[in-house]
């Protein structure tokens, strides 16, 4: 075999394996490969996620919770993609009343799965023009998105998202 | 009596070559921000040990001596074993690759087998960071820039080295070698 061929060879290996280590690492972060490949639609189908506000047994906010609510959307100005989903206002108000709610509330939002945790004043969250909203994916998840200053951009929001907190003042 | 197949002088060689490689990591920084910076050092310096010890397995062994050293002084972000697995994995990718590539002095073969020794390096440290569920720089900064530097770093590595075995062969190194042999 002449070198040529052995070159040529050699620059398809590395150049296959370096497409397979992006390739596994793009499906495996949910990357653009896992977007593109996978089907399916953006629906709530995943379980209910726990509303603790100082009772013993947190409520849940299930798909069939969400139904009712009505949706809002904006259009991602990072990836100019609509996200369309519940304002978290109004799955909020499903558990607790909202008389108990003061501007000084905070509301909490987890995803343990990714190790985020958003923080958030009532005020701004019943504040309809901040659309802070629970976007469903097409993993049957919910994400927690917004316009809002500081709360922006798809590193600050919540994928995944499993739990909602309550902290009364 | 049957042959060795390193001699003795051959296993000094290689073990200089190991602790070159060592020292390199820890003396040699290049004011760059780029992962895998490193390898234009440690890549050189395995093609050439391929060369001036011209027997295969010449580079794993000098991947794996660097990657024990590298262990015990406590280089690397992942721990000792991970620390000797991809220091190891960079002499034996080398190899594999000269196996196929043969001609360490051949430019585009040192290059090339250069940059393979380097992403078999990069892989140890993707896997480890996979299973440990720990970010690594890399990840942290974007796995295709990672790789990308790696592979660049690598490949100027292999140059690097392919042109210092030119000089080596011009000075009539190799000439001198055989007769050490």
């Amino acid at each position: 075999m002449s070198t040529m061929k052995r070159v040529i060879i050699g620059i398809i290996i590395i150049a296959g394996l370096a497409a397979i280590i992006l390739a596994v690492d793009s499906m495996r972060r949910g990357g653009t490969l896992y977007r593109t490949l996978r089907d399916g639609s953006e629906k709530f189908s995943g379980e209910c996620i726990p509303v603790r506000h100082g009772t013993a047994k947190p409520s849940l906010f299930c798909s069939a919770d969400a139904a009712p609510l009505a949706k809002k959307r904006f259009v991602d100005k990072a990836e100019n993609k609509p996200q369309e989903g519940w304002l978290l206002r109004d799955a909020v108000l499903l558990s607790v009343r909202a008389a108990k709610l003061k501007p000084g509330t905070l509301v909490r939002v987890t995803s343990s799965s990714r190790g985020k945790r958003v923080e958030l004043s009532w005020k701004d969250v019943s504040d309809e023009a901040n659309l802070v909203i629970l976007a469903p994916t097409k993993q049957g998840t919910l994400k927690l998105a917004s316009v809002m200053k500081g709360l922006d951009t798809r590193t600050k929001w919540v994928q995944d998202v499993d739990g909602i907190e309550i902290v009364l003042p | 009596m049957t042959a060795r197949y390193f001699s003795t002088f051959q296993l000094f060689l290689l073990a200089l070559f190991a602790a070159l490689i060592v020292v390199a990591k820890i003396a040699l920084h290049l004011p760059l921000q780029l992962s895998g910076h490193s390898g234009i050092f440690w890549m050189a310096i395995i093609i050439i040990a391929a060369r001036v010890v011209p027997r295969r397995g010449a580079a794993s062994l000098v991947g794996l001596t660097s990657g024990i050293m590298a262990a015990f002084l406590g280089l690397g972000d992942l721990g000792a074993l991970n620390t000797l697995i991809s220091y190891a994995m960079a002499g034996v990718g080398a190899d594999l690759a000269l196996l196929l590539l043969r001609d360490p002095e051949n430019i585009a073969c040192a290059v090339l087998a250069a940059m393979f020794g380097h992403l078999c390096k990069f892989m140890v440290k993707w896997v480890f960071s996979m299973m440990a569920g720990a970010p690594v720089g890399f990840v942290a900064l974007g796995m295709a820039k990672a790789l990308f530097g790696y592979l660049l770093f690598g490949a100027l590595g292999g140059l690097l080295g392919a042109l210092t075995l030119r000089a080596l062969a011009k000075a009539g190194f190799f000439t001198y070698m055989q007769e050490k042999k």
